[in-house]
């Protein structure tokens, strides 16, 4: 997760640019919070690159037709 | 009366020694004299509960039976449906909401067993909680020692059930929100299989990974309840078409044929003397000496926070970009947070879950029952926002979970039960079996509560 090796500015900025484009408007006081719960959930996506998964290794929840 | 089980209310109330309207009344007069130290209570149904007691008292009278559950009070986490109340799952924001057209259906179960709903009991905002900390409610304070946490996110559900006030309380389980305050208020909870209750009529969080069940002060009142609230609904889209299991009378006596082992490695790990402590006395007295780590659990873990993190955004997007004034600080940042997050995250998240269930589903091959700590620590002060575990800081609220959520990650049945330590909170072990198999965890924890692991009376 390269994000995670990035720079606390490179975070800030990406928090920025994505808020914008889910369509959230992330209040001043608020980013500081934000950004050191980012850091945390980027942080723990980063261990999952340490899985060895592999093609077959297919998502939990299987879509059924009905 | 205070300190009596479902099973002997029930009991009672059935063959006439004891009347329903006397236990309701004397709840809702406890409720009165102890919620406002405990904060467990948001309402208190005192009109409704009358009704349903007086009901119950008259169904005895005629001959009829009022059900298993005859007379016994419960009260429910505020996210369940409560017919004609709102359902704030801990927050302001649903206060705009209309009220419930019904009963959820696990309250309809109970009810129709002659349980008697006396209210709706304090939760950690939208659940996204392990700490039972609450801004706009304020928190709900552990029993043992009302200036520390009950735990969360179902604190009120540990706190009255802990304090006396109800001897059922139901909770929800999504990380290990029922445990967690079942292990520091010192009393049993349990978190069936997933898809085994229904969620009809709760208020959700994270849809792959909610649960619901009970918390209680003795594996037997555990199993009463869980046995009435199994069954069949349309709404739940992730219940299970299982049939009914019941666990029926659980025996005190330890079936030798169920192969136990601790959990070492990661549980060994971010804990504290207490846990660990624990562990090691409940496997001395069930005379366990096999240790075992599961594989690549510190990863289940981390897949199961990103997990939470991105489905409670995505069902939260639209008051976080509306109302998120509206939300306790430390919920809105944590979900905006999660609304950033890249959808590869999630998805392999996902993967790593089937990856994670296929690799335990080899141990359980081997054994029956795992046994690991429930908290790596004793109850956190209230306003605690860090604690040292292994030398690192880490926060109190999103981590206080660690040692529970891989298993709701891959919906084992679990069932926390309580240790006492000498001059010491309480704490609790959690017995994890492998799925559909929740008769044999409540069967550990019932034999460990015929050995003395019960709750502690508070002496607050």
């Amino acid at each position: 997760m390269p994000l995670t090796q990035n720079s606390s500015e490179e975070l800030a900025q990406y928090l920025t640019a994505v808020s914008a484009i889910v369509g959230l408007s992330i209040a001043p006081e608020y980013a500081s919070g934000v950004k050191r719960y980012l850091q945390i959930s980027l942080r723990m996506a980063a261990t999952l690159e340490g899985v060895p998964l592999h093609t077959e290794d297919d998502f939990a929840p299987v879509f059924h037709a009905q | 009366m205070t300190w009596m089980s479902a099973v002997e209310i029930a009991e009672k109330v059935r063959s006439g020694s004891l009347r329903a309207m006397d236990v309701t009344e004397q709840t809702i007069a406890e409720i009165a004299a102890r919620n406002p130290l405990l904060n467990a209570f948001t309402l208190v149904t005192a009109e409704r509960a009358r009704r349903e007691a007086a009901r119950v008292d008259r169904l005895r009278e005629e001959g009829e039976d009022p059900g298993c559950l005859a007379g016994v009070p419960f009260a429910v986490k505020n996210l369940f449906d409560i017919k004609g109340e709102v359902t704030l799952a801990g927050s302001k924001i649903n206060r705009d909401l209309p009220p419930a057209q019904q009963d959820a259906i696990l309250i309809q179960r109970l009810t129709a067993a002659g349980a008697i709903l006396v209210g709706a009991l304090n939760m950690g905002e939208y659940a996204y909680d392990f700490t039972g900390e609450n801004l706009h409610y304020g928190a709900s304070r552990n029993p043992h020692d009302p200036q520390r946490m009950s735990g969360g996110s179902s604190g009120g559900s540990g706190a009255a059930v802990a304090g006396g006030l109800v001897p059922i309380a139901l909770g929800s389980d999504t990380n290990g929100s029922i445990r967690v305050p079942a292990s520091l208020c010192g009393i049993f909870g349990f978190k069936p299989t997933y898809g085994r209750l229904s969620r009809a009529g709760t208020f959700p969080f994270c849809s792959s990974l909610d649960h619901v069940g009970p918390l209680a002060r003795s594996a037997k009142d555990l199993a009463l309840a869980y046995d009435v609230m199994q069954g069949h609904d349309d709404v739940d889209p992730g219940l299970s078409p299982r049939p009914v299991e019941p666990t029926g009378s659980l025996s005190a006596e330890l079936d030798p044929s169920l192969r136990i082992a601790t959990l070492g490695g990661y549980f060994a790990k971010q804990g504290t003397a207490a846990s660990q402590q624990a562990l090691q006395r409940v496997a001395e007295v069930l005379k366990i000496t096999q240790e075992l780590e599961l594989p690549e659990v510190a990863e289940a873990r981390a897949a199961a926070y990103v997990i939470t993190n991105a489905e409670s955004s995505a069902l939260h997007l639209p008051n976080l970009r509306q109302r998120a004034a509206d939300y306790d600080p430390d919920v809105r940042d944590r979900m905006l947070a999660g609304a950033l997050l890249p959808a590869v995250a999630y998805l392999q998240a996902q993967r790593v879950r089937a990856r994670f269930q296929r690799q335990v589903a080899e141990i359980f091959r081997r054994f029956d029952v795992l046994l690991a700590p429930a908290t790596p620590m004793t109850a956190p002060a209230i306003g605690q926002k860090t604690m040292a575990l292994d030398g690192e800081e880490m926060l109190v609220r999103p981590h206080l979970g660690l040692y529970t959520q891989p298993f709701s990650f891959i919906g084992l049945p679990v069932v926390t039960v309580p240790v006492q330590l000498p001059d010491s909170l309480p704490i609790g072990v959690q017995i994890i079996a492998a799925p559909w198999q929740e008769a044999k965890a409540l069967h550990v924890a019932r034999v460990l509560e015929a050995r003395g692991f019960r709750n502690a009376i508070p002496q607050s």
